[in-house]
Parts: structure tokens; C-alpha cells; sequence
């Protein structure tokens, strides 16, 4: 299969959505998800060997092992997605996690049970920012040796050095994988890839800034999907965004987007796991996604090259606003309305997420006080909820139309959930 | 049973708003008391639950799907109904679970009142202890800083034991439940564990003598089944629960909760420098549900099982709790093989009678495997 060319696959899953088959690097990364699961499998049987992901986690130290990281989470949305098969969701049930626990949560696991993935050699938690998230760590040890790398809330010195100690720890349970030390040469190379990869993708935002956008939300989204866990080898992967941003680079030159330029744009913020069909929906109402604030987060800042590159990379860690309160989130999706030029903001808070449902009414009172409108979904990865959020979000999108400043001096517009 | 307790509490309440010294709010088993008093300022743990009014007031800060406890604690800032949440001058948080620091989030943007914060790993190992204990020296310097004295060696050390002797009459009135010569009700035992949360400690010592004599009064009465009680803490305001339970048959003689005997269980090191001592006691502490500690947890709850000679295990939990809602099915798995374990998910909103028959039916086979 030629990946940048070939189109049967995105005909046979999506036919009605709104890929932007035109782009060669938008075709390619739509190949390599759907066909992730073969790929994986065929590699798995030539004696490669998975590290299950579960939890944001820098994967460089997974490559540099030449191991293969595979996300637990998006293998059980696209599970869910592709098959449309909710046993794996009662099957997460039976098994641990409760009714109100997150569905992304329910898709890992669930997927793991039913063996829609192949079983990891080892299973990592990391960048474990939840409730929901650590607790799961506990029933997976049922399935696979499972390791644990706590991160502390807080960027004090003291928190620093646990960081380090525990990424350190982290890469000793890998080395146990490998059979052999992972040596910081090789992690560097890694990083350096990794930084290239994050570099285009912070291109791509800048050209997602531009009006009007070089590309609609949803394949924005595909976009930036899962570039750090796996979809293919790194370097190949590179070789993909590259054509992908002199594509996007090319219409911003010669304005030719697909996108109409009387698009009132938002970016989502929250879940970074979002339904496919809710950016067909955005478009339909009269708006257009230009930024995702929970995916942006794994490209924002660089990891330095320059010194101790397993404390650098601990340190990189330490940056996610995942692992930030609310205020700190606040100030993350500020900017990146400011950066991107939106006009309001679509939180995701999804259902079963106490973390970011916790923070929403915050956040949407602090945004209010900029005078930037945010609507608060409690989205749950599956199409049911479609006909539930038509109506408040075509209400949002008419609200954005009229001026937003006149409306935070309004009363009415009360912070509430 | 300890009417004495009750009239210090109401004494305690009526004086509040005249003291002189600041009252500095938490939540949390996690904060050192000692460390607060030695600031020069009154401690007082909040732990109110069991009103589906005020449910409802915090859900509209913290939206629907937060346990209520959590929301609890919003709705009595924004509503009078609690006169230490009233009268409160700064709060101190731990970042312990999602809900709690939705809180600690929440009263920052909202309330005009210092917030504290104290960071806490999720397991519990040498590195994060280093890591925890800067945040107790973190704290001390905030609160010197903000009350404008200083805390010495000295002032923490006469805490410390202090404190040490108020945890002692404490593990006594616990080493009482579990023997078959007295009956210490659940819901008495919470009125020892709100006077803790509200009282200076020295008047808690002035009735060390009254709290044994007391609860040796009254006889041993066979007929109640014996609770191990885990999961979700049963806070002030909520005893309607365990009022239940007992006229069920069952009796809740230990609670592994956060507001349990891990809260009160070792004693600090007085022979050791004060913070590192303090960081010691707090950090090692059996941990609570939110941490990725659930072999400890079980063993700790075995052995309090057969230690309190319990005869069923009730896991409690609050709607939307992540911890305790997987660690059910956990305990389940393993202990309830051979011990039997009752599940109950519930609210503030609850039907409590709909809970009876469980509860009932649940007694009715601990006392036929008996």
C-alpha cells in the first residue's frame, strides 16, 4: 500500500467525512492509523516488542530501546470508532473501571481485554495526571507488568529531582524490556527527532493562524493526532509532516483553502480525544477548529538538547499543563486563543473526567472576563450525543456572531455549567 | 456516651468568631497540625457532609459529575451554614485527588482568602518523600511569612508532644473497640473524631479521663454484627449513615477512612528533629485511596480486620469517586473471597432506607456464615 496515495481505506471507514484527500500528508497519516493495528501485528509476530501507553508519556526513550509505544487510549477510541463495537466498553466494566469513569479509559481497557491490540511486553503509566488514570494502572497489572511514573503537581526544586529519579526509574523498567541499557547517545538521537517532529507541527500552527486556515478542523486533528506514539518509524513519520507542511504552506501561499474565509474560529480545549463527526458538525454550524489545546500541549515547548538530556527530558514533563490546576490551564488556553486568532473556545470536558469537568465552570469564568465565550461539552467518545450538542453548539455559534465583548458586560452571561 | 465532648464543641463554636488567633482550615490528613499551631494559629479540619442542599450549591461551581463531599466543600464558603467555614482566615489544601484540587482551584478563583497548597506523590517512595517533606518546610515558611512569627524548634517539639498525647487517648478508645468487653457505637466514635477536628488539643486532654470512663459504661451487646468501614470517609453532618447501620444490627467498630484510625495510628518521633519527624510520621502514614498504593492499602486492611475482630467489610463509597469506585471492585476480587464484602455507591440525595435492605440482608449472611 502506497500511504500517500492510496484512498480505500479512508473510502471503506469514512466515507461521508470530510478528509482532505487532496493532501498527500493528510491521506498518509489517515493510512497509518487505520492500518495501525495490522502493521502492529505483523511486527509484533517478527519479534518486535510493545510498550503499552497509558497516560501522556515522551516516547523517545521508547525508540531509543527500539521498542515500540503504542497509546492505549487512542488503540481503544479508534477501536470503538472503526468497529463501533461498545462491548469493549462493558467489558472494561466488568473488569474494574465503573459507569462513570471515563469512556477514553474504558476504551484502553477494554480494547486490552478483547485483544483488539497485541498484549505489550510491558505496560507504562505515565504522565499520570488522574484519579482515573492511576487507579487503572492498578487493575492492568492483571494483564501485563505494568510501571508506574508518578508526577508531582507542583515545579519546585524538591519536585525537579523526583521527576528525574522517577524517569530514571522508568527507563530502568524499559531496560528490562530490552535487555540491554538504553544509552543517552541514543536517547538524544531520539529527541532530536522527536523535536524535529514537534517543530513542524508548531509550523503547522502558525500556518493554522492564518485566515483563512490551510486546512478544515478535522484534518487538523488527524494531523496531530498521534505523532509521538506510534504510527510508524519516527523518521518516517518525518518524512510525512514535511510533505504535509509544504502542502498546508502552499495553499497559505496561493490561497488556496479549502476553507471559506467567513468562518468564525474556535479552538477546542480540554480532552484532547475528540470525535470525528463533531468537527463535521463545527463546520456545518459556520465555524472552523484552529486549535486543540490538549494535543498542542505535547508540541509546545522543545526538550533542550544541550546537557543532561534524562533530566531535560524530566524536565519536559514537568510542562505539561496536564499536570497544572485550573489556572494554570486558564493561562495555556489563553494563549493559544490569542495565538490562533479564535474567537471562542469548545471545552471538552467528557464525561467521567473529574479533572477537566472539575476546572470547566473555572475556566469559562476566567475566559469570560477576557471577553472569550466558551461552551462547555460533556463529550463521550461516541456518535450518540450528536443530536444532543447540535443545539447548543449552532446556539454558541450564533452567539459568536454577534459582538462578544457586548456580551460578557451581559448579566445573563453567567458562568455556569 | 461523652456528653462532655458535646458541650466543648458547642462552647467551641459560640467563641469562635471572638478568638484572637487565626483559624486556617483543611481537609486533608496530610497537614500537620502541629506545624499550624506552632504558627500561632488554630487549626481546624473541615469535614462536613451528608446535605443534599448544599450538594447542589457546589455542583454549580464544579459541575454535576464531582463527588459531593467535594462540592460540600465549595457550597458552605458560598453559603453560611457552618460557623468554622465562616470565620476561616486561610485554607491549606494536598494535592490529593482530582476532585480535591478542583476545590483548591475553585476557592482560589473564587474565595478572598489565602490558599495553601501542599503537593503529595501518588506513591510513596524515598524520592517523593524528599519531595514532601520540602513541601512541609514550604509550609512552615508560608505560615511564619504569613503570621508574622516565627515557628521554632522548641514551639513544634511541645506540639508534637502534645499532640502525641492526644493520639494516645485516641488509640486507647480504639484498643476498646476491639475487645467484647465494651460498646463504642460507630456514630459515639464520630463525636470523638469531630472533636479532634475542632477542639485545641488541650482541652481534649483535660477529658482523657471522662472519654475511657465513658466508654467502659456501656456493656457489650453481642447481637451487632462488627463493620470494618473503607472507602470514602463519613463526614460531620452524615451520621444519618451509620445511625442506619446500626439499626441495622451491624456496628462499625474501625473505619479505614480519612478520618480513621490511619489518621491517628503512629505516633511522630520525639527524639527527632521536629519537621523531618513531622514529614515522617504524616508521609508514611497508611495512604488513602487516591494513591497507586493498593497492596499496601490491602494489607492494611486485612490486618485491620482480624486486629478489630470484624466480621464484614463495608467499602463506602461517594458517587463520582474514582479511588474508592475501582478500588471496590479491587477489594472485591480479593478479599471478598473469603470475607464478606458490601458494596455501597451512594449521595447526599440518597434514599437511606433503600439502602436498609441491603444492609439488612448483607447482616443476615454475615450471621449465617457465623
Amino acid at each position: 500500500m502506497d500511504h500517500f496515495t492510496d484512498t480505500a481505506l479512508i473510502d471503506h471507514y469514512f466515507p461521508k467525512l470530510r478528509v482532505d484527500r487532496k493532501l498527500q500528508g493528510i491521506r498518509a497519516l489517515f493510512n497509518l492509523t487505520l492500518n495501525f493495528n495490522s502493521r502492529l501485528t505483523r511486527i509484533r509476530a517478527q519479534g518486535g516488542k510493545i510498550v503499552g501507553i497509558n497516560g501522556f508519556s515522551p516516547t523517545e526513550a521508547f525508540y531509543a530501546g527500539g521498542l515500540i509505544p503504542v497509546g492505549l487510549g487512542r488503540s481503544g477510541v479508534f477501536n470503538t470508532i472503526l468497529g463501533g463495537d461498545n462491548n469493549i466498553v462493558k467489558l472494561a466494566e466488568e473488569n474494574g473501571l465503573k459507569r462513570d469513569n471515563c469512556l477514553r479509559l474504558k476504551g484502553s481497557l477494554g480494547s486490552l481485554i478483547a485483544g483488539s491490540i497485541p498484549l505489550p511486553d510491558l505496560i507504562v503509566c505515565a504522565g499520570t495526571f488522574c484519579d482515573n488514570q492511576t487507579k487503572m494502572s492498578e487493575l492492568l497489572t492483571q494483564f501485563a507488568p505494568t510501571h508506574y511514573m508518578d508526577v508531582p503537581t507542583k515545579v519546585t526544586p524538591a519536585a525537579r529531582q523526583m521527576m528525574q529519579a522517577e524517569y530514571r526509574k522508568f527507563l530502568f523498567e524499559l531496560e528490562k524490556v530490552v535487555g540491554q541499557k538504553i544509552e543517552e547517545k541514543d536517547l538524544l538521537r531520539e529527541v532530536e527527532i522527536e523535536n524535529k517532529l514537534r517543530s513542524l507541527i508548531q509550523e503547522m500552527y502558525r500556518l493554522m493562524a492564518t485566515e483563512p486556515p490551510p486546512l478544515s478542523g478535522l484534518n487538523f486533528y488527524i494531523a496531530q493526532l498521534s505523532p509521538f506514539d506510534w504510527l510508524g518509524d519516527p523518521q518516517e513519520l518525518l518524512k510525512v509532516y514535511r510533505i504535509l507542511i509544504k502542502e498546508i504552506k502552499n495553499r497559505v501561499i496561493k490561497g488556496t483553502s479549502q476553507v471559506s474565509t467567513d468562518r468564525i474560529r474556535v479552538i477546542i480545549a480540554g480532552n484532547g480525544t475528540i470525535n470525528f463527526d463533531l468537527f463535521d458538525l463545527i463546520e456545518d454550524l459556520g465555524g472552523t477548529v484552529v486549535g486543540i489545546e490538549g494535543r498542542y500541549a505535547l508540541v509546545k515547548n522543545m526538550i533542550d538538547v544541550k546537557g543532561d538530556i534524562i533530566n531535560n527530558v524530566a524536565e519536559w514533563i514537568l510542562t505539561f499543563p496536564h499536570r497544572a490546576g485550573a489556572l494554570e490551564r486558564f493561562q495555556g488556553i489563553l494563549e493559544m486563543v490569542k495565538q490562533q486568532k479564535a474567537s471562542g473556545v469548545i471545552y471538552n470536558a467528557c464525561w467521567g473526567c473529574r479533572h477537566l469537568s472539575g476546572a470547566a465552570n473555572i475556566i469559562q469564568g476566567l475566559l469570560a472576563r477576557e471577553n472569550i465565550p466558551m461552551i462547555i461539552l460533556d463529550l463521550a467518545n461516541q456518535n450518540g450525543h450528536k443530536a444532543q450538542i447540535t443545539t447548543r453548539l449552532g446556539a454558541f455559534f450564533e452567539m459568536l456572531q454577534k459582538d462578544a465583548s457586548s456580551l460578557s458586560k451581559n448579566p445573563a452571561f453567567i458562568p455556569m455549567y | 456516651m461523652w456528653a462532655g465532648l458535646e458541650e466543648l464543641l458547642k462552647k467551641e463554636e459560640e467563641d469562635l468568631s471572638a478568638k484572637a488567633e487565626p483559624l486556617i482550615g483543611y481537609f486533608c490528613s496530610y497537614v500537620p497540625e502541629e506545624i499550624i499551631i506552632a504558627s500561632g494559629a488554630k487549626p481546624v479540619r473541615l469535614c462536613r457532609g451528608g446535605d443534599n442542599y448544599y450538594t447542589t450549591i457546589g455542583e454549580t461551581y464544579l459541575g454535576e459529575s464531582i463527588c459531593p463531599f467535594a462540592k460540600i466543600c465549595v457550597a458552605y464558603k458560598v453559603k453560611p451554614g457552618d460557623p468554622y467555614f465562616k470565620n476561616l482566615d486561610a485554607v491549606i489544601f494536598v494535592h490529593t485527588c482530582d476532585a480535591m484540587r478542583r476545590v483548591a482551584d475553585t476557592w482560589k478563583a473564587n474565595f478572598k482568602i489565602p490558599v495553601f497548597e501542599l503537593g503529595l506523590p501518588r506513591v510513596f517512595s524515598t524520592e517523593g518523600y524528599n519531595y514532601f517533606e520540602a513541601e512541609i518546610i514550604l509550609l512552615k515558611e508560608t505560615l511564619e511569612a504569613w503570621t508574622g512569627k516565627s515557628i521554632t524548634i522548641d514551639k513544634l517539639s511541645r506540639n508534637i508532644r502534645l499532640y502525641n498525647r492526644v493520639r494516645k487517648i485516641i488509640l486507647t478508645l480504639y484498643d476498646l473497640r476491639k475487645t467484647s468487653c465494651v460498646e463504642i457505637k460507630g456514630s459515639d466514635f464520630a463525636r470523638v473524631l469531630k472533636a479532634w477536628c475542632y477542639l485545641d488539643k488541650s482541652s481534649f486532654l483535660s477529658l482523657d479521663a471522662e472519654l475511657i470512663k465513658d466508654a467502659k459504661k456501656v456493656p457489650f451487646n453481642q447481637n451487632q454484627t462488627r463493620l470494618l468501614l473503607t472507602g470514602s470517609l463519613v463526614a460531620f453532618g452524615d451520621e444519618d449513615f451509620l445511625h442506619l447501620l446500626e439499626d441495622a444490627g451491624c456496628n462499625v467498630v474501625i473505619e479505614d477512612t480519612c478520618l480513621g484510625y490511619r489518621f491517628f495510628e503512629n505516633l511522630v518521633d520525639e527524639t527527632k528533629e521536629p519537621i523531618q519527624a513531622l514529614a515522617e510520621r504524616y508521609y508514611w502514614q497508611t495512604p488513602c485511596g487516591r494513591a497507586r498504593e493498593w497492596e499496601k492499602r490491602l494489607r492494611n486492611i486485612r490486618r485491620l480486620f482480624y486486629e478489630f475482630r470484624a466480621q464484614g467489610i463495608l467499602h463506602h463509597t461517594l458517587k463520582f469517586c474514582d479511588s474508592y469506585g475501582i478500588e471496590a471492585y479491587l477489594l472485591q476480587k480479593t478479599l471478598g473471597k473469603d470475607i464478606p464484602v458490601l458494596v455501597v455507591d451512594r449521595d447526599y440525595s440518597s434514599d437511606l432506607d433503600r439502602l436498609r435492605t441491603r444492609i439488612e440482608a448483607f447482616n443476615e449472611v454475615i450471621l449465617w456464615r457465623t
